[in-house]
């Protein structure tokens, strides 16, 4: 990303009234402008929230240690302690015991067999946030990524609910990123999951990002679906105004051919990932094409 | 009529989807999304079935057999039933 378009992003966020910067990737912390956007971002008293693998070069990692409290949030993609990946997940280690006071681990899953209990023995063991993120890997509408398919929900559901219960006993939340669905979770166990798990099911709508080439991009499995250039004037409300726009034929129906026959759905529920939604479309288009 | 594009020089008996249109098939309806217009229709029963077998069927006289059994219509009836359909989703835009 240019100087020029992370200088118009800063403005676009004081626009719109927000005041945390947001930096994702990739891996941010490989920009070789990282340090300095991050410290433009604190001089405009913007906190600074950061979406990272952890694999950061060593400058970076004491320039963050030196960030002042409640300035910076990170939100830590990790590695399964069984990947052979042992040189990755040492580096996490030392990131994790240097900035454990503001970081919350996650993981995006991308498999119903997943292991995630490892993640309560990190906040434990580093002092971390007493919050676990989960994301789940989503189509993205212009690639054939590696992603969740909606027949593994149910599977993924069960070992969410597992791991809820265990991190409570140590005082621990989940988070949900978009695209959790409540039909996910065991029936019997729904009543006692909590109000944020009750509601994960309503949280897909436009995140907007920003692209390096100053595109805004409704999220990033959406990317090819609607790009509109960064400008002096756009705000994030007329933002949000036209990706709900180009997202609406699309709300009528959810990831499975059951959702707009549940009683949860437009309640609970929106139907899922909007990036499914579309494709269910797609594939009947070119189906008859 | 004319399936999946043939053409026929008849234009009441096309049923062919203009091209903004996109189309899935859920449990109980058929949700239609119109990418120009931004809008979305939902078909339900007995005009999705009417929907599904037309846009599945390329030929005229089996669908319409196919549409008189699920329906359990006369033939009469079964046409006038799919004109009607098609006279509404002309006039909606979203065939052609």
């Amino acid at each position: 990303m240019a100087d020029q378009v992370y200088d118009a992003a800063m403005n676009y966020l004081s626009r719109s009234g927000l005041n945390q910067v947001r930096l994702l990737g990739g891996e941010p912390t490989l920009h070789p402008g990282f340090i300095k956007m991050v410290t433009k971002a604190l001089e405009r008293d913007f906190t600074v929230c950061l979406f990272t693998n952890g694999l950061m070069p060593e400058d970076v990692l004491c320039f963050l240690e030196t960030v002042p409290e409640g300035k910076l949030s990170i939100l830590l993609n990790t590695i399964h302690p069984s990947e052979n990946d042992r040189k990755g997940i040492d580096r996490q280690r030392d990131v994790m015991l240097r900035l454990g006071r503001v970081i919350i681990a996650g993981i995006n899953i991308c498999s119903s067999s997943q292991k995630m209990e490892y993640l309560i023995d990190y906040v434990r063991e580093y002092n971390l946030k007493r919050e676990i993120r989960l994301g789940l890997a989503h189509p993205v509408l212009s690639k054939d990524n590696l992603s969740l398919h909606p027949k593994e929900y149910q599977r993924t559901g069960y070992a969410i609910y597992k791991l809820k219960q265990d991190a409570a006993k140590h005082g621990i939340s989940i988070g949900f990123d978009c695209g959790f669905v409540p039909c996910m979770f065991p029936e019997d166990y729904y009543n006692l999951l909590s109000e944020e798990l009750k509601n994960a099911g309503t949280c897909c709508h436009p995140v907007i990002d920003l692209l390096a080439d100053g595109s805004f991009i409704a999220c990033y499995p959406l990317n090819n679906l609607l790009k509109i250039k960064i400008n002096d004037t756009i705000d994030s409300k007329k933002l949000s105004k036209r990706f709900e726009e180009a997202l609406r034929p699309y709300n009528e129906t959810g990831i499975y051919p059951h959702c707009t026959s549940c009683p949860l759905f437009k309640k609970r529920c929106n139907g899922g990932c909007m990036s499914f939604r579309i494709q269910r479309y797609r594939r009947m288009y070119e189906g008859i094409n | 009529m004319s399936w999946h594009g043939q053409r026929n020089n008849d234009p009441e008996e096309k049923f062919i989807l203009r091209n903004d249109i996109l189309f899935t098939v859920d449990r109980k309806q058929i949700v239609v999304a119109d990418r120009s217009k931004g809008t979305s229709t939902i078909i339900t029963y007995p005009d999705a079935a009417i929907w599904s077998v037309l846009i599945e069927n390329h030929n005229r006289p089996e669908a319409i057999l196919i549409l008189q059994a699920i329906m359990n219509k006369s033939k009469a009836e079964t046409l006038k039933m799919i004109d009607r359909c098609l006279a509404t989703w002309r006039e909606s835009g979203l065939i052609e």
